[in-house]
C-alpha cells in the first residue's frame, strides 16, 4: 500500500512553481509596488520630455536671447514665460533637462567605478589596504558634502575646457560637475561593497576558486561581485538622484554649469531676484527637478524591496 | 570603557590629518586671493609681489602646509624681499588655535570672523533640529503604527515628495506664499530677507520673525526624512517577539509602544541625530543665502567667492572636526544605551 | 470527559493571511476543545496552522494582513473572537498565557529582567513594585533559579538560553493563568535543556494544576507529557484522542505515518530505514477542495480527493477526519 497511483493533473493540491531568477523575482516584486511603477512611468515621461523634446525645439532656440520680451509671463507663445534676457523656459527646461540629468547617470558611473573599486579592494585583501582606504574614506565622509562640493567646484573652476561633441558645445563646466559629483559621492558605496566582500570572501565559492587558481581579479569582479549587485544597483538609483540635486545646489550658488548652457539648476540661479515679480522663473525648472528626484526615489525604494523583501519599508 | 575611549580618539588623529591635509590641497587653487584685493584696478606686479610675500603665498606648498598647521613662530620669514630670513613668525598654526587671518578682510583672525557668525546660524539650526525631530519621530511613528492604512499611504508619499524636494524650491515656494502673496493680498506676511530690519535693530522680535521662514526651509525636507527613519525603525521593532510578548501579558497598548518600542527606536534614532547634530555648523548654505542670513554658510559662500582660503579652511575643518568628535560621541552615547553593549 | 469543565471551545475556526503573494490559508475549519486541569497537546509540522490558531484567538494576530472568520472561540462562555480590545487585554496573561519559542527574541533586550517580570503582575493585579517582585521570586524559585533578588536589574542578554526560557515561564506564570499555552517552547533549545524544560513543567502542573496546552511538531515530546493529543495538517485538525489511544490505536493515516517516521533505538525491527512521508507539505495558497493529506496518503481513495472529510467520533472519546478505516483499508461507513 505504500505505491499511489499517478496522481491526475487536475487535482494536484500542492503544485510548485517553476523557479524563477533573482532578477524575475525581483521583477515581479517591483511591479506590485504602485509608487515604484508611478515612479518609473514619471521617470521615463521626465527622460522622453528632455530627449525628445530636442527635436521639438532647437538648441539655438533655447539659448536665443530677446531683451525686448524679457520676463514675460508664460503665454500661448511661451508657455513657461521667458527669463531675465528673453530666453524661453520651456526650451530651456528640455535642454536643460538633458543637462541635469546627463549629469546625473554620468556622475553615477563614476560613483559606482570608485565605489566598487574602493569598495572591493578594501574589502577583499583586508589590513594595511583596508585600513588606510577606509581611513581616506571615513576622512572624505567627514567634510560636509556641501562644502567639498563647492570647494572642489572652485578647484576644478576653469581649468577644463568646451568640449564638442556630437554638434553640440558642452560647457567645460559639465565635465567637472560630474567629475566633482562622482568624488564626492562614492563613500557610502566604498562602505557598502566592502561589507558585502568581507561577509562573502568566507563563502565556500570563493574558496573553491582560490583552490583552482582563478586570478585575484577574476574572483573579485567575476564570483563575488555579481552577488552584491542588488545592493549596487540600489545606491546607483538612489545616487542619480543625488547627483541631480548635488547639481541644482551648486549650479544655483552660481558655481556650476555656466550659461549659456542650461541646467534646471542654473535657471534657478538668477530668479531669486525677482521672486516677486517673475515666479515662472523658478516654479517650471524646480518643479521638474522636484518630480526628477521623487521619481527617481520612488524607483529606489522599489528597487530596495524588490530585491529584499525582508528590509524594513513597507 | 575609558581604554576604549582613548582608543576612538586616538584613531581620529590621523584621520583628521587626511582631512586638513585634503582641504590644504584643495583650498590652493580655489583661485587667486590677491586678484579679488586691488578692486577694480589691477595691482602693479611690485604690489602683487609684497602681497604675496606678507602673506605667506610666495613659501612652497609644503612649507605654507606646515606653516598653517604649526606656525611658523619658531622660524624665521622675509618679511622686507630682501631674501634674508630675519623675523619670526607670528603664526602658532591651527593645532594650537590660530586659524590665521583673513585674506579678504585684512588682518582680522578667521576664528574672530566665524565667532561672530556661529550664533546666527545656530538660532536657524537649533529650532529646527527640535522641530525636525518633534514633528519627524511622531509622524514616523503614527504612520508606523497604521500601516497600510490611508493615513500611513498619505503621510508616505508626503514624505517622498518632502525629501526629494530641493531645499533652495521649498524656501521660494514659502516665501512666495508667505512673502511675497500675502503682502500683495494686503495681509499680515512674513520677512525674507536678513535676520531683522535695519530701521529697527536686532530685537529678539525681530529675529523671532526673519527666522521663521528659513527654519520652516531647513526642517521641511529633514522632516520627511527623519519620519521615514522613524517608521521604518517603528515597523521593525513593532514585529518583534518580545512586543508580542508583552502584548500576550496583556499590557496596555500605549504602554507597550512607550515603554518597550520606544526605547528600542531611540537606539537608532540617537544614532541618527549624533551624526545630524554637526552638520548644523555646516549651516544651509542654500538657505542663509536665499534669506541673506548671516550665518556661517554665508561666511562660507563669500569667502569661497573670493579664494580666502584660510576662511574656507577654517570652516571646514571646524565643522568637520565637529562630525568626527560627535561620531565619537554618538558611539559613547548608544553604548551607554544599549545595554547589550554597556555590560560586555 | 464531559464530567470536566471545558476551559477553551474552538468551533470552526479559519484564519487566512493576504500577502503580496497572494492569500494563505493558515487556518482551514480547527474544532477542538481543552478541558480543565488537562494537558492537551497540539501537534503538527511547521504550518499546519497549530500555532495561529492559538494567537488568532488572543488577538494577537495582526488583522490586516490576517483575517479571522469562523468561531466562535469560547472561554469560559465568552467568545473571545468578538471580544472588544480592552477586554481582550484582560484575559491575555492573567486567564490564558502564552509562551513563545524563541527565549532569545522573546524578551526585550534593553528592558530589565525585574521590569518584565513584574510589569504585568503590576498591571493586572493593581500591586506595588515590592510585592510584585516578591511574587516574581516565588516563581522563579518555582522554575529553578533561586535566590533571584541580585538578578532582577540584569537584562536578557546576560541570561543563557535555557534561563531565559525558565524565565519566561516564570514572567507567566506569576500572571496566574488558568491556561498556560507553551508554543514548541523548547524547539529552540539545547536537546539536554529541552529535557530539563520538559520535566520542570510537568514539575509545575503537578503542583499547581493549571491547564496546559502544549504546541509541538516533536511527538516524542508529547508521550510523557499530555493528556490528549490534538494533531492538526494543512490547518484543520485530523485527529484528537487521548494519548495512549493515540499512540496505540491511531487511526488517521497522518498520525500513523507521523508515528511510523519517529526513530526508534529498541527496534525489535532492527536497523532499517527512517519512514519518510513521500510528497512535500500542503501548498497554502490553495484552499483544498477534498482530503489535504490526499496526496501522501497511503489509504487514500477516489472520495478523499472529492470531499474534505468531517471531523467525527470513531471510538470513544477518540475523533478522526478520515473517509477510510485504516484497519481494513476500506471506507467506513
Amino acid at each position: 500500500m505504500n505505491d499511489v497511483g499517478p496522481i491526475p493533473d487536475s487535482m494536484d493540491n500542492s503544485f510548485e512553481a517553476p523557479p524563477l531568477t533573482l532578477g524575475q523575482m525581483a521583477w515581479l516584486r517591483f511591479r506590485r509596488h504602485k509608487m515604484a511603477m508611478f515612479g518609473a512611468v514619471l521617470l521615463l515621461f521626465l527622460i522622453m520630455y528632455s530627449f525628445l523634446g530636442a527635436f521639438i525645439v532647437t538648441e539655438d532656440y533655447a539659448n536665443q536671447t530677446n531683451t525686448s520680451i524679457r520676463l514675460s509671463a508664460p503665454s500661448s507663445e511661451h508657455p513657461f514665460g521667458t527669463d531675465t534676457i528673453g530666453r524661453d523656459i520651456l526650451a530651456r527646461t528640455i535642454y536643460g533637462g538633458q543637462i541635469s540629468l546627463v549629469i546625473g547617470f554620468s556622475a553615477v558611473i563614476v560613483m559606482i567605478l570608485m565605489g566598487i573599486l574602493i569598495g572591493s579592494l578594501s574589502g577583499y585583501f583586508g589590513g594595511k589596504i583596508d585600513a588606510i582606504l577606509m581611513r581616506i574614506t571615513d576622512a572624505i565622509i567627514s567634510i560636509p558634502r556641501i562644502f567639498l562640493l563647492l570647494v572642489m567646484a572652485k578647484f576644478f573652476g576653469n581649468k577644463i575646457p568646451d568640449i564638442e561633441l556630437i554638434g553640440r558645445t558642452f560647457s567645460g563646466s559639465v565635465i567637472v560637475i560630474v567629475l566633482v559629483m562622482g568624488l564626492t559621492s562614492w563613500m557610502p558605496l566604498a562602505r557598502i561593497v566592502r561589507a558585502e566582500f568581507l561577509s562573502l570572501k568566507n563563502c565556500d565559492f570563493v574558496f573553491a576558486a582560490q583552490a583552482t587558481g582563478t586570478p585575484t581579479w577574476q574572483i573579485i569582479f567575476k564570483h563575488i561581485l555579481p552577488n552584491s549587485i542588488a545592493p549596487i544597483i540600489v545606491a546607483a538609483t538612489l545616487g542619480v538622484a543625488g547627483a541631480v540635486i548635488g547639481e541644482a545646489y551648486i549650479s544655483f550658488l552660481g558655481l556650476g554649469v555656466q550659461p549659456p548652457t542650461a541646467t534646471w539648476g542654473n535657471m534657478i540661479e538668477g530668479a531669486y531676484n525677482h521672486i516677486e515679480s517673475a515666479p515662472w522663473l523658478w516654479i517650471f525648472p524646480g518643479s521638474f527637478i522636484l518630480l526628477t528626484v521623487l521619481s527617481i526615489n520612488f524607483v529606489g525604494d522599489g528597487l530596495r524591496d524588490a530585491f529584499d523583501p525582508r528590509s524594513r519599508s513597507i | 570603557m575609558g581604554r576604549y575611549i582613548l582608543n576612538r580618539f586616538l584613531q581620529a588623529v590621523p584621520l583628521m590629518f587626511i582631512i586638513s591635509l585634503l582641504l590644504f590641497v584643495l583650498a590652493q587653487n580655489i583661485g587667486d586671493p590677491i586678484a579679488t584685493m586691488g578692486g577694480r584696478n589691477p595691482l602693479r606686479s611690485t604690489d602683487r609681489i609684497r602681497l604675496q610675500r606678507q602673506l605667506g603665498l610666495d613659501q612652497p606648498i609644503y612649507l605654507q602646509y606646515v606653516y598653517w598647521l604649526i606656525g611658523n613662530d619658531w622660524t624665521k620669514i622675509d618679511v622686507d624681499g630682501d631674501g634674508i630670513k630675519e623675523t619670526t613668525g607670528r603664526r602658532k598654526g591651527i593645532l594650537r588655535g590660530d586659524f590665521g587671518k583673513s585674506l579678504i578682510k585684512r588682518g582680522v583672525p578667521v576664528t574672530k570672523l566665524i565667532w561672530e557668525r556661529i550664533p546666527n546660524t545656530l538660532i536657524l539650526m537649533i529650532p529646527a533640529e527640535i522641530i525636525i525631530l518633534l514633528f519627524g519621530i511622531t509622524i514616523g511613528t503614527i504612520s508606523a503604527l497604521k500601516q497600510y492604512s490611508f493615513t500611513d499611504n498619505a503621510i508616505t508619499a508626503l514624505s517622498f515628495v518632502g525629501l526629494s524636494m530641493p531645499v533652495f524650491f521649498i524656501a521660494l515656494i514659502l516665501v512666495y506664499f508667505f512673502s511675497v502673496l500675502l503682502q500683495r493680498w494686503g495681509f499680515p506676511y512674513l520677512p525674507s530677507v536678513g535676520m531683522f530690519e535695519p530701521e529697527i535693530g536686532k530685537t529678539p522680535s525681530q529675529v523671532f520673525w526673519h527666522m521663521i521662514l528659513p527654519v520652516a526651509s531647513i526642517a521641511f525636507v529633514s522632516t520627511a526624512t527623519y519620519s521615514r527613519f522613524t517608521r521604518s525603525s517603528m515597523l521593525e521593532i513593532i514585529n518583534q517577539d518580545y512586543i508580542r510578548t508583552a502584548r500576550a501579558k496583556g499590557l496596555e497598548g500605549r504602554y507597550i509602544l512607550i515603554v518597550h518600542a520606544f526605547k528600542n527606536a531611540a537606539l537608532p534614532i540617537v544614532t541618527l541625530v549624533g551624526l545630524d547634530l554637526p552638520l548644523l555648523l555646516a549651516g544651509a548654505v542654500i538657505t542663509e543665502r536665499i534669506f541673506a542670513w548671516p550665518g556661517m554658510g554665508r561666511l562660507f559662500l563669500d569667502h569661497l567667492h573670493r579664494a580666502d582660503a584660510p576662511v574656507v579652511m577654517g570652516i571646514v575643518i571646524l565643522v568637520a572636526g565637529a562630525v568626527v568628535i560627535f561620531q565619537i560621541l554618538t558611539d559613547l552615547v548608544y553604548a551607554a544605551l544599549d545595554p547589550r553593549i554597556r555590560l560586555e | 470527559m464531559e464530567n470536566l469543565k471545558t476551559l477553551l471551545d474552538v468551533n470552526d475556526l479559519n484564519v487566512r493571511f493576504h500577502t503580496p503573494e497572494g492569500i494563505v490559508y493558515a487556518v482551514n475549519g480547527a474544532t477542538f476543545k481543552v478541558y480543565e486541569g488537562e494537558t492537551l497537546a497540539l501537534v503538527g509540522e511547521s504550518g499546519s496552522g497549530k500555532s495561529v490558531s492559538m494567537m488568532s484567538i488572543l488577538g494577537l494576530i495582526p488583522l490586516p494582513p490576517g483575517e479571522i472568520n469562523g468561531g466562535p472561540a469560547f472561554y469560559r462562555n465568552r467568545n473571545l473572537l468578538t471580544l472588544p480590545e480592552k477586554d481582550l487585554i484582560a484575559v491575555r496573561g492573567k486567564e490564558i498565557a502564552l509562551i513563545f519559542q524563541d527565549p532569545m527574541t522573546s524578551l526585550n533586550p534593553v528592558l530589565t529582567m525585574g521590569r518584565q517580570l513584574t510589569e504585568a503582575v503590576i498591571k493586572h493585579y493593581h500591586v506595588t513594585k515590592s510585592e510584585a517582585r516578591k511574587k516574581a521570586m516565588e516563581f522563579l524559585e518555582l522554575v529553578g533559579i533561586p535566590e533571584a533578588r541580585g538578578r532582577f536589574s540584569n537584562y536578557p542578554h546576560q541570561f543563557s538560553g535555557g534561563m531565559r526560557q525558565r524565565v519566561m515561564i516564570a514572567m507567566m506564570l506569576a500572571l496566574k493563568p488558568s491556561l498556560l499555552v507553551a508554543d514548541e517552547p523548547t524547539t529552540a533549545l539545547d536537546v539536554t535543556i529541552q529535557a530539563k524544560i520538559v520535566d520542570l513543567v510537568k514539575d509545575i502542573k503537578q503542583k499547581i494544576g493549571m491547564s496546559m496546552i502544549w504546541i509541538t511538531h516533536d511527538l516524542g515530546v508529547v508521550a510523557g507529557l499530555a493528556d490528549r493529543v490534538i494533531v492538526m495538517y494543512a490547518g484543520t485538525v485530523v485527529e484528537e484522542a487521548n494519548v495512549d489511544d493515540l499512540y496505540k490505536k491511531a487511526k488517521h493515516p497522518y498520525t500513523i505515518a507521523l508515528l511510523a517516521a519517529l526513530p526508534m533505538i529498541n527496534s525489535r525491527r532492527g536497523a532499517e530505514r527512517l519512514k519518510t512521508i513521500p510528497g512535500s507539505p500542503p501548498n497554502c495558497h490553495h484552499l483544498p477542495t477534498g482530503c489535504a493529506f490526499a496526496p501522501r496518503c497511503d489509504f487514500v481513495q477516489d472520495q478523499c480527493w472529492k470531499c474534505i472529510p468531517p471531523l467525527e467520533s470513531v471510538a470513544d472519546d477518540h475523533f478522526s477526519a478520515c473517509w477510510v478505516d485504516v484497519k481494513t483499508g476500506a471506507l467506513r461507513s
